[in-house]
């Protein structure tokens, strides 16, 4: 039986906990109760997890983090279940939604069906409505509902009502941060997070990171991950709270809607809120980008480094920044074969030099002017077609070859997560340096009447300046709550002038100017405009 | 062979393309005719590659994203059922 987990591993141990048997479609698979259905799944080399909806595609392990709708399966009969974010336990029947035959593919292409017709067809008169549906479902393979609802998944008919101080959206390095400086302070607060441990996107990094020696440098990110979540713990006036994930946001009531675990609901309000839901990753478009076996550096990361499941034998990467760089370097770690780095962009890469060197002295390719043109393979990825490109980005004709992997890692940059900061009616503004869209702030990190920003959901930078900011605006939170005792104002100089000292080199002056573009003095002038 | 561009709806590049050489040029419009930012993920991966062939295709369209309106991840109906009624 295949079993793609990683035992010895040089920098992480892998405490799975208790090993338990799941069943896919009645088959036993070897599993871990720390493991999400996914992850088990891929261990035992399960690489099409569901079909795509028109089409009916073969589509695998992809964002790993509850982003996509590749892992979609019928989880103790109850259809379209996200897997990734699924956690195994003993005799959990997982089944893969069935669909039609491969040959209705071609015929659903030629109709050109626009997606709304898949909901909305056939709902008038209401005699062929029933049947219809019956047949929808069946073409598009998003399974059946169960005909009897069992007993434990009917909620129970009540909404937690939590009021605090602080809330804090997003258990990574700059939520972690706000939540110590504040809760140190004494201001009641909650710290969510929608996944199942705290420490975002740190539990993955098993590099060194340097910058900054008093805040991050020489600790490997995970360790550092731990070392403040445990901080975090310290304190009685922060609650913690995991598997809890914000829906929703009415200002008008000020409420927070939360889902926490079994599908329970909390209605949250609290007097500030800070936004540090971090950032979405980016992608490319190219021939066959849905196959099993591309994945972004999330996914990969989350896979080696979390669950310790290699991604495959032999792979490629695209991108150029740190974190291309960084999956090389954890793949390597981990023991498996990087073909090279293919980085679409000119003379260097925009990653730190350290990085690329690192990599370089290990024996993989760091080759810039390159980008994918095609995934090979018709049910996962067999190979790929590399392209050199020119200055505008098209592909040279003649510079095409084919490079043998398994996978495809695609780690071309984040973009902030847009979506929960907009529900508080900010001012927002599309700036390229930053990532994507961000809200217009002041210098306190305030964005709207009763909310804050820090990491990447503000500006995509790195773990330091995630950790500084969020200890800034923990900081400013509690100025603004009353609550500041007599350390306030010189820890946020501390703060400020790290920070400062961060975005110093010469790499920074334009992400430094694209921030002064988007920071005012008054905000209130901004948000009542 | 297929490019994709949003994974929930199997929207392929060249329907964004074709939708917005018949007029449905801007990130609104451009929703409602393909679908892209209303599946499962909400526009987690589609936004961001729509938007960048958009500003291909026509350079001073206007970078932005689509109307932000809660329940921002999926929730089973059985949440949005509970609660008392208020007016």
């Amino acid at each position: 039986m295949v079993d793609l987990r990683i035992y010895k591993h040089p920098i992480l141990e892998f405490d799975r906990g208790n090993e338990v048997t799941i069943y896919l479609d009645g088959k036993p698979i070897k599993a871990f109760e720390t493991e999400t259905v996914a992850a088990a799944l891929y261990a035992s080399g399960l690489k099409e997890f569901s079909r795509s909806i028109k089409y009916r595609r073969p589509r695998g392990f992809y964002c790993a983090i509850g982003r996509c709708s590749a892992c979609m399966m019928e989880v103790d009969e109850v259809p379209n279940v996200r897997t990734c974010v699924t956690m195994c336990k003993e005799g959990l029947q997982v089944k893969t939604q069935k669909y039609p035959a491969r040959f209705l593919a071609p015929i659903m292409n030629l109709m050109k069906l626009p997606p709304a017709v898949y909901m909305r067809l056939l709902t008038k008169p209401q005699i062929i409505y029933k049947p219809a549906m019956m047949v929808m479902r069946q073409l598009t393979g998003i399974g059946t509902l169960q005909k009897k609802v069992p007993a434990d998944s009917i909620v129970e008919n009540k909404v937690e009502k939590i009021s605090t101080e602080f809330l804090v959206v997003g258990g990574g390095p700059s939520g972690l941060q706000a939540a110590i400086e504040a809760g140190k302070r004494g201001v009641k607060t909650l710290l969510i997070d929608d996944k199942d441990r705290l420490g975002g996107q740190l539990v993955k990094q098993t590099h060194t990171f340097f910058s900054d020696v008093k805040y991050a440098a020489g600790k490997r990110g995970f360790k550092l991950g731990e070392q403040m979540i445990a901080k975090v713990n310290e304190f009685d006036s922060v609650q913690t709270r995991t598997l809890t994930t914000a829906v929703g946001y009415y200002p008008k009531e000020n409420i927070m809607m939360l889902t926490g675990p079994n599908n329970t609901t909390v209605q949250v309000q609290a007097e500030k809120y800070l936004v540090s839901t971090g950032a979405y990753e980016k992608t490319l478009v190219f021939d066959n980008n849905d196959l099993p076996g591309v994945y972004g550096a999330g996914g990969v990361q989350t896979l080696l480094n979390v669950f310790g499941i290699k991604p495959g034998n032999k792979g490629i990467i695209l991108g150029t920044g740190n974190v291309a760089l960084m999956v090389a370097y954890h793949l390597l770690q981990a023991g498996v074969e990087v073909e090279g780095v293919y980085a679409p962009s000119f003379r260097r890469v925009r990653g730190y030099f350290v990085h690329a060197a690192k990599i370089k002295r290990h024996g993989i390719p760091v080759v810039t002017r390159h980008t994918i043109q095609k995934a090979i393979g018709t049910k996962y990825v067999e190979g790929a077609i590399i392209t050199g490109i020119d200055r505008n980005y098209n592909p040279i004709p003649g510079s095409q070859r084919k490079v043998d992997c398994d996978f495809i890692c695609i780690g071309v940059g984040l973009s902030p997560a847009y979506d929960l900061v907009q529900l508080f009616n900010p001012k927002m503004e599309y700036v390229g340096t930053l990532g994507g869209l961000v809200p217009i702030r002041d210098k306190t990190f305030r964005f709207s009447e009763n909310a804050y920003i820090a990491g990447d959901c503000g500006s995509i930078e790195e773990a330091t300046t995630a950790v500084l900011e969020g200890g800034l605006a923990g900081l400013y939170v509690t100025q603004a709550l009353g609550k500041a005792d007599n350390t306030v104002d010189d820890t946020i100089e501390e703060y400020t002038e790290a920070l400062e000292e961060d975005r110093s080199s010469p790499f920074s002056t334009q992400l430094v100017e694209a921030l002064k573009s988007i920071t005012v003095n008054d905000i209130t002038e901004v948000i009542n405009q | 062979m297929k490019k994709i561009v949003c994974r929930c709806h199997d929207v392929t590049e060249s329907d964004i393309i074709a939708a917005i050489d018949s007029g449905y040029d801007d990130i609104e419009s451009l929703k409602r005719i393909t679908g892209i930012t209303t599946g499962h993920c909400q526009g987690k991966t589609c936004l961001s590659l729509a938007l960048g062939i958009l500003r291909q295709r026509k350079k001073d369209s206007p970078m932005g994203s689509t109307k932000i309106r809660a329940p921002i991840d999926p929730i089973t109906l059985g949440s949005l059922t509970t609660g008392e009624e208020t007016n």
